[in-house]
């Protein structure tokens, strides 16, 4: 039906899922260089090879002794939770299902920074934007955040600027070094160094005071601007309470919006693939527990860590558990959850250090270079399609999943 | 070949007429009126007392995309009733749940066929990756077209017609669409540049384009490249009183080509009456009955709470006060469109609220025939769809209509004229407004009916005095010819199917992005290639999908 011909590759390293010109045909695009998909490149360059290797030449005997062990862990479990770091809208609906099939706890590993925004949203709602709405059409930039979000997307800047001038507040702690990098990419740059917590009441009393008292160059650029876009990420926003920090901003974009436009950008890890797609399948974005195959939904209480703390506590609990971690990256495990006792079957391309009878692994490639995936945009916006030419598909996380309750 | 027999059934489905019982056939996945003599019947069901439809289909249900997910998102909250022994007749467990539950419950109410009415381009992908995980249910999607900066500008530079076609051909096929959406006709742009009401002749803010301007060509362009459903229009001055100017010069702008006007319930307001807010339903039913190139859904008011959800955000916002409790989602959305989410409450004694009820009731008892209005509650806007079997008893019943009616504020009876509508449905209506009306104005020839070739989606009612019971409860559905469904139990999955609008030019369509220059201005506008958001055929079928292409018929 549709056969887009020449279709770019796309990064999937972050949540920016940049597509990469190919420089030979595509003239029209600029070659992209990105210092995180540099370094990534050369760690998966560097394991890939023998990745493949391992997993084409698998020994199919030993793998299916260890998914035998891996069902009968499964079967023995009175409790399991299923974690990891879910990255692809195949993963998720493979942890979401295999959670249901197994009346189990899903909640990927490290979700607080998203959960503070998500209940934010449950409790306020706010005034959203997408990236290229933003990149069109923004005549002022509030950047708000440090130097980590520049590391954890780096290419945001390039991706924000459409080509001419625009005004940027850049609000937070940042290094000469990042303030470099955003008028390089070619935005009038203000920088103000002052402290996050304030930022919300500030917006309010610039927007309550009005020109005719606000003599400060923000405060000019801010009541003049026709469109604002609010930039932050929860993972990279040092406040003491970032959930209040962001329902306090969201209530201020919203009354904003009576009088004049503005939004705020919340970008997203690639962890938000996991709540989009929990979310449409459920009906709520994770730290969920089924109960005869139902979900029931508690933000607080059906939190992965709480829930490990919880069972490892409890002895005989804790001979009955089991974890289920999936894993999108080639990231090391965390050492929070490597130090956890309970038994648990790693599905990823990293093995643990060790393996035991307790501690099984499934081996799998890397999504977006050995597998096709679907993964969101930052903005939750656009889900990619990033497309592998060469497969390995039964080595994905939804295919070991669905084998585990087979 | 698997030989199905249901025995003494009588069949409903807008074109046959039997009131006598007879025998229908499936045989595997198509439905047969005759077998060969010697064919041996795999199964047999007796269905004395019992009346067959085909799968119902509907038109215009916000089941997937970003903000239906924001929606579910907004909702956390669960009631605490218990779901009691039959938990396929209680409420749904929020207004807009997860797609698993949703696939249930139109199952369990004899649906098949759904179609998501809002499909951003940019947010395609999303919207049938919802949709694939809603089981049971064959899908499909609108593209929402007629806000997106790159028609507008095109419009404005006064580029030809052709160009235009091929651009829009491109998004309907590369979004994997049925049909062109049109919510509020630039005005969801203009109020990007913080206008807050755009009338059908009155010019975009920064460009010299009118909501007519774009209505006229995005109908030209779905007659002229021969799309399967015509122009599907959500009109300007959503919920606004008076709006029945705004909706009648909407017909009028598309010059006599084929038109769907949506959730036309909320479009056909006079600002009469004691609160400024009168029912203008018999103008709008009287245009749709004079004219055959107009069919409508009317997006029924249903009592009770939901979440209204809407690429319309000038209009939501305008009414964000409104919001039920008070928390509100709103979206600029990627230089195409946006979104606006307000959980809100239908109350019966509230005047407007009631006012809306008669009004959506009005348009359905006015307009004659049945096969160009549609039964929705655009969902979850006016209500879940899960009301629907109390809507059809509304319809087929005029002593329960009245009964309700006798609930609403003083001054909503005082001034409606419901009362004197005493047309009662008949269940052949109750077909067409279900089956055979969505299926003939979506191109769908082989849904909707239960004719000699057409796919075996079938289900089978008892009869019930009351059609609410009937409704809520078929006895048993197939879905492509296996038994999929027996009293609310749910027995097998089934194959899911894509469908999408085909038409003529749709394979040199897919080569618009290719185009330097195109590609070029795509770019200079998104940030990325046209590829980025373009959807691929293997996407579907590696996915297991089946895909089917539904075609104009004239
Ligand atoms: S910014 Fe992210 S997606 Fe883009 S090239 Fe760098 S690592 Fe890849
Ligand atoms: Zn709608």
């Amino acid at each position: 039906m549709n056969e887009p011909s020449r279709q770019p590759p796309i990064c999937s390293f972050c949540s920016l899922v940049c597509e990469l010109p190919d420089e030979l045909h595509d003239l029209q695009m600029l070659p992209v260089f990105c210092s995180k998909r540099d370094i990534q490149s050369k760690r998966i360059a560097a394991s890939l090879e023998g990745l493949t290797t391992d997993l084409r030449h698998a020994d199919s005997e030993a793998l299916s002794a260890t998914l035998g062990r891996a069902i009968g862990l499964v079967r023995q479990a009175h409790s399991v939770l299923v974690t990891g770091r879910i990255h692809t809208v195949e993963s998720a609906r493979a942890a979401v299902e295999l959670a249901q099939r197994l009346d189990g706890m899903v909640d990927p590993w490290d979700s607080d920074e998203a959960f503070d925004s998500i209940l934010s949203m449950q409790r306020v709602g706010g005034y959203g934007v997408s990236l290229g709405e933003a990149r069109d059409h923004s005549d002022l930039w509030i950047v708000v955040g440090d130097d980590r979000l520049l590391e954890q997307t780096p290419r945001l800047p390039h991706a924000m600027h459409r080509g001419e001038s625009v005004p940027m507040l850049l609000i937070g702690r940042w290094s000469d070094a990042s303030i470099q990098v955003w008028s390089e990419a070619g935005f009038d740059v203000l920088c103000i160094e002052t402290g996050l917590e304030e930022i919300p009441k500030y917006l309010s009393q610039v927007s309550r005071l009005g020109s005719n008292y606000c003599d400060s160059q923000t405060g000019r650029w801010i009541l003049d601007a026709k469109y604002t876009s609010i930039l932050y990420s929860p993972t990279a926003l040092e406040v003491e309470c970032r959930d209040l920090w962001i329902d306090l901003l969201s209530r201020w974009v919203l009354n904003r919006n009576e009088t004049t436009r503005v939004a705020t950008l919340a970008w997203g890890s690639l962890q938000s693939t996991f709540h989009q797609t929990c979310t449409w399948l459920t009906g709520f974005p994770g730290r969920i527990r089924f109960q005869n195959h139902q979900p029931s939904y508690d933000p607080h209480r059906h939190r992965a860590k709480d829930w490990c703390d919880r069972q490892s506590a409890s002895g005989t609990a804790a001979e009955k558990s089991l974890i289920i971690w999936i894993d999108d990256t080639l990231d090391d495990l965390p050492t929070d959850f490597d130090a956890s006792k309970l038994r648990r079957v790693i599905v990823g391309p990293n093995p643990p250090s060790t393996l035991s009878e307790s501690q099984l692994w499934l081996p799998t490639g890397i999504a977006g270079t050995t597998f096709a995936a679907n993964m969101f945009r930052g903005d939750q916006t656009i889900l990619a399609k990033i497309p592998c030419a060469d497969p390995l598909p039964s080595f994905t996380p939804s295919a070991w999943l669905g084998r585990l309750t087979r | 070949m698997t030989i199905t027999r249901l025995k003494n059934v009588r069949i409903v489905d807008g074109i046959h007429a039997s009131s006598k019982p007879t025998d229908l056939y499936i045989v595997d996945q198509k439905l047969a009126r005759q077998i060969p003599a010697d064919a041996r019947i795999d199964t047999d069901y007796d269905l004395e007392d019992h009346l067959v439809m085909s799968g119902g289909i509907d038109i215009h249900t916000h089941i997937g995309g970003g903000k239906v997910n924001l929606a579910r998102l907004l909702w956390p909250e669960r009631s605490s009733k218990s779901v009691g022994e039959k938990p396929w007749l209680g409420p749904l467990s929020a207004p807009v749940p997860g797609t698993w539950e949703t696939g249930r419950r139109y199952l369990q109410m004899g649906y098949t066929t759904c179609f998501e009415p809002a499909m951003l381009p940019a947010n395609a992908r999303q919207s049938h990756m919802e949709m694939r995980d809603t089981p049971w249910l064959d899908t499909g999607g609108y593209v929402v077209l007629g806000n997106d900066r790159m028609l507008l500008s095109m419009i404005a530079s006064r580029a030809g017609q052709d160009q235009i076609n091929d651009y829009v051909a491109w998004m309907v096929a590369s979004s994997a669409a049925m049909a062109i959406k049109v919510v509020n006709a630039g005005g969801i742009d203009a109020f990007k540049f913080n206008q807050r009401q755009l009338n059908v002749d009155e010019a975009h803010p920064t460009l010299p384009v009118t909501p007519r301007d774009i209505l006229w060509s995005l109908s030209t362009a779905a007659e002229e490249l021969g799309l399967a459903h015509p122009l599907h229009v959500h009109c300007s001055n959503l919920g606004t009183p008076g709006n029945i100017t705004s909706t009648l010069a909407t017909l009028d702008a598309v010059e006599g080509r084929r038109i769907h006007l949506t959730h036309a319930q909320y479009h056909c307001y006079g600002d009469q009456g004691p609160h400024g807010f009168s029912s203008e339903a018999s103008k709008l039913a009287d245009r749709v009955n004079r004219s055959n190139h107009v069919s409508i859904d009317v997006g029924q008011v249903l009592f009770g709470q939901t979440i209204t959800l809407s690429a319309d955000t000038m209009h939501q916002f305008a009414n964000r006060k409104l919001a039920s409790p008070r928390k509100q989602i709103f979206q600029d959305l990627e230089c195409q469109a946006g979104c606006g989410l307000l959980p809100f409450r239908y109350k019966e004694g509230q005047y407007v609220h009631g006012l809306q009820w008669t009004i959506g009731l009005e348009l359905f008892l006015r307009i004659q025939d049945p096969t160009r209005v549609f039964l929705t509650t655009d969902h979850p806007n006016g209500g879940p769809f899960t009301g629907y079997p109390h809507l059809i008893r509304l319809l087929m019943d005029y002593d329960f209509r009245m009964s309700i009616f006798d609930r609403l504020h003083p001054d909503a009876k005082a001034c409606s004229s419901l009362p004197s509508l005493k047309r009662e449905y008949r269940l052949d209506e109750i077909a067409a407004i279900t089956r055979l009306g969505p299926a003939r104005a979506l191109g769908l020839q082989h849904r909707g009916n239960l004719s000699p070739g057409s796919i075996a989606d079938v289900v089978v009612y008892r009869n019930d005095n009351n059609a609410e019971t009937m409704f809520s409860s078929p006895e048993i559905v197939f879905r492509k010819g296996r038994l999929v469904m027996r009293r609310g139990e749910l027995l097998e999955d089934c194959s899911k199917t894509v469908l999408v609008s085909e038409f003529p030019n749709r394979t040199d369509a897919l080569t618009w992005g290719a185009r330097g220059v195109n590609r070029q201005r795509w770019q200079k506008l998104y940030g990325y290639t046209p590829w980025l958001t373009a959807i691929g055929s293997d996407e579907f079928t590696d996915e297991g999908l089946g895909i089917e292409h539904a075609l104009w018929h004239g």
